[in-house]
């Protein structure tokens, strides 16, 4: 940053230094650690960390409604002896459902409409990042975000439970209840990106984004289970509804000990189950490269 | 050395034609890229950040093709677009420092630059505030430093001066001027303003209707000092004189009254003794004049839309 510029020679060695701004020639980061920048900023976006303080408020409510029945359940069973858990996991999911929803509607579109918007979109993309790799480091930002919320309770629950001894037994126990909960609440987080950057992608407006990714994840679910309950419709219908497929999804694989049943059972099998989320997910990153690669950026 | 060179590039937008086989290179130092609103500049500056492909056509930009070498090329290159595009809400430091990571600088030394730059720009004290809370001014000196903050090869900027007032416009020029020379970073400065490129520019490429009209170094392009302005006492003397300078074949015209003789060569100044002396007319003032930018763009492209902010009754 400083750089000598004169000498002065003499006995006393002293130098000037010339403290402006120098041109940086030192060694420089290629594209993967641009990608890993943009995330971590954007991921600090979501939280609402660096920004003002109203943007802290939402995220910061959102996680603290995630992890309090966790930890309310963790000490009730401090308190009150019990063999095994309060909840099932599955159960906890359910929980907390709700509030992820909540968020993803609230602040999930927030960071790829503000870059639009604000037309800082233009210096990103005259970076090493290009579209693909922009959306990249979006999409790990987001799903890093959501996945504090999906995972991070359950599996905090986890740790809780066996340190109060009513948890799995065993390292197979534990390991399989871990990996369970990583995969649940890694598809739930990974979905829920995909969904919310597709209408994040489409819109102008953080808010209609919310109300449109609201409508986009009920509306068909509300008409498929209306057409299930109603007729004799093919549980094949499932698949057509965008916002009950990633829960039912979370039931398979946790299993459905323990888990409270709506009034409609699907008898679909699990990877059709698994299939369609992939495929809605494919679909709504679809919409974003779409949306995207037809952008123009430089005006 | 050249830094960017198009050979006969074309992009056309649906049936708009951007750019319509411009050639053209730009070189070391500060370049102008001059035209008027439509003329393709920021069509170019896209397709030298390889954010656009060029329909036909050879571009390279530091040596590489930027439509296929897009990361490692804008890795090289620092853009500051002609619109608004800093996040609101977020502080300049936070900004600036973000965009050096993404170029590829550690946390460390982006951090100290982000911080450096501001304070090179004139934003030392407003650095920690919103950009959002900022002025046209202080927005447009957060958009340079973070052009320049990773210490690119070639820096872009596209009208830098919109929105600015006249002592800011200058104070901006002045950076512009220290980019290029300084620093050591190359500067391709787009502007539809002659003055402000005139101004800092070392060499000028002049775009209309998709096409280059002109381009070269400032020096050859407007000539240096190439115009001799002669006051004389008496102004009808001028039409004696000018015959007598055009039987020995030198260039001479009447401009608002003054005499005006083109400067080929060292004789040309004995040749006007001449005249002066052989008509009798008394000399009240005499001296060189360069010819500017604007006689050069206005002789190619006789476009009226490029704006000058010279007063009525100046050059032209």
């Amino acid at each position: 940053m400083t750089s000598p510029v004169a000498g002065t020679g003499g006995s006393s060695g002293a130098r000037i230094l010339d403290r402006r701004y120098q041109r940086y020639t030192g060694p420089r980061k290629g594209q993967s650690h641009a990608i890993r920048r943009l995330a971590l900023h954007a991921f600090q976006r979501f939280l609402g960390l660096r920004r003002p303080g109203k943007y802290k408020i939402v995220p910061f409510a959102i996680g603290i409604i995630c992890y309090l029945p966790t930890i309310v359940f963790i000490g009730l069973a401090a308190l009150v002896p019990i063999d095994n858990e309060f909840v099932s996991y599955a159960q906890l999911f359910g929980i907390i459902g709700a509030v992820v929803g909540l968020f993803v509607v609230t602040t999930g579109p927030g960071g790829l409409i503000a870059d639009r918007n604000s037309k800082s979109l233009s210096l990103y993309l005259a970076s090493p990042l290009n579209r693909n790799t922009y959306l990249l480091a979006h999409f790990v930002a987001l799903a890093g975000t959501l996945a504090l919320v999906t995972v991070g309770p359950t599996l905090l629950y986890l740790i809780g439970s066996v340190l109060q001894g009513i948890g799995p037994d065993g390292v197979g126990g534990f390991a399989s209840a871990a990996g369970k909960i990583l995969l649940a609440g890694g598809s739930i987080a990974t979905y829920f990106t995909a969904a919310t950057m597709a209408v994040a992608a489409i819109s102008n407006r953080a808010a209609q984004a919310g109300v449109i990714l609201f409508l986009a994840l009920s509306v068909p679910d509300a008409l498929v289970g209306a057409a299930l309950l109603n007729s004799n419709a093919p549980d094949a219908l499932l698949l057509l509804a965008p916002g009950t497929l990633p829960d039912e999804l979370v039931r398979r694989i946790f299993g459905s000990d323990g888990v409270v049943q709506g009034p409609i059972s699907f008898d679909l099998a699990t990877p059709w189950v698994a299939l369609g989320t992939l495929a809605w997910a494919l679909v709504a990153l679809a919409v974003v490269w779409y949306r995207y690669h037809r952008l123009d950026i430089s005006r | 050395m050249t830094v960017i060179r198009g050979e006969a590039v074309r992009k056309s937008w649906g049936q708009t034609v951007a750019l319509d086989g411009a050639n053209f290179e730009i070189g070391k130092g500060v370049t102008g890229l001059l035209g008027p609103n439509g003329a393709g500049k920021t069509t170019l500056i896209g397709l030298i950040l390889g954010l656009h492909k060029a329909d036909s056509g050879t571009l390279t930009v530091l040596g590489s093709d930027p439509a296929t070498a897009g990361p490692d090329v804008r890795g090289r290159l620092g853009y500051s677009p002609e619109h608004e595009a800093l996040p609101p809400d977020t502080k300049a430091q936070d900004i600036v420092r973000q965009l050096a990571e993404i170029h590829g600088l550690p946390r460390k030394e982006a951090t100290a630059r982000a911080s450096d730059v501001l304070q090179e720009v004139g934003l030392g004290e407003e650095r920690l505030r919103p950009v959002g809370t900022m002025s046209t001014g202080q927005k447009q000196r957060v958009k340079l430093a973070q052009a320049m903050v990773h210490g690119p090869d070639i820096v872009l900027l596209d009208e830098p001066t919109n929105g600015l007032d006249p002592v800011q416009r200058d104070e901006m020029l002045d950076l512009i001027a220290r980019i290029g020379s300084k620093l050591g970073m190359d500067v391709v400065l787009c502007s539809h303003l002659l003055e402000e490129v005139e101004r800092v520019a070392d060499a000028v490429v002049i775009l209309d209707s998709g096409r280059v009209a002109r381009q070269g170094l400032m020096s050859e392009l407007a000539g240096a000092e190439t115009e001799l302005v002669v006051t004389l006492d008496a102004p009808d003397a001028a039409a004696k004189v000018i015959t007598r300078l055009k039987r020995r074949k030198v260039e001479a015209r009447e401009e608002n009254g003054e005499l005006v003789v083109v400067l080929t060569d060292d004789a040309t100044y004995d040749a006007v003794r001449d005249a002066l002396a052989s008509a009798g007319a008394g000399v009240r003032r005499m001296g060189r004049r360069r010819l500017r930018l604007e006689d050069v763009f206005f002789d190619d492209s006789g476009s009226g839309s490029v704006a000058s902010s010279r007063p009525e009754g100046g050059r032209r």
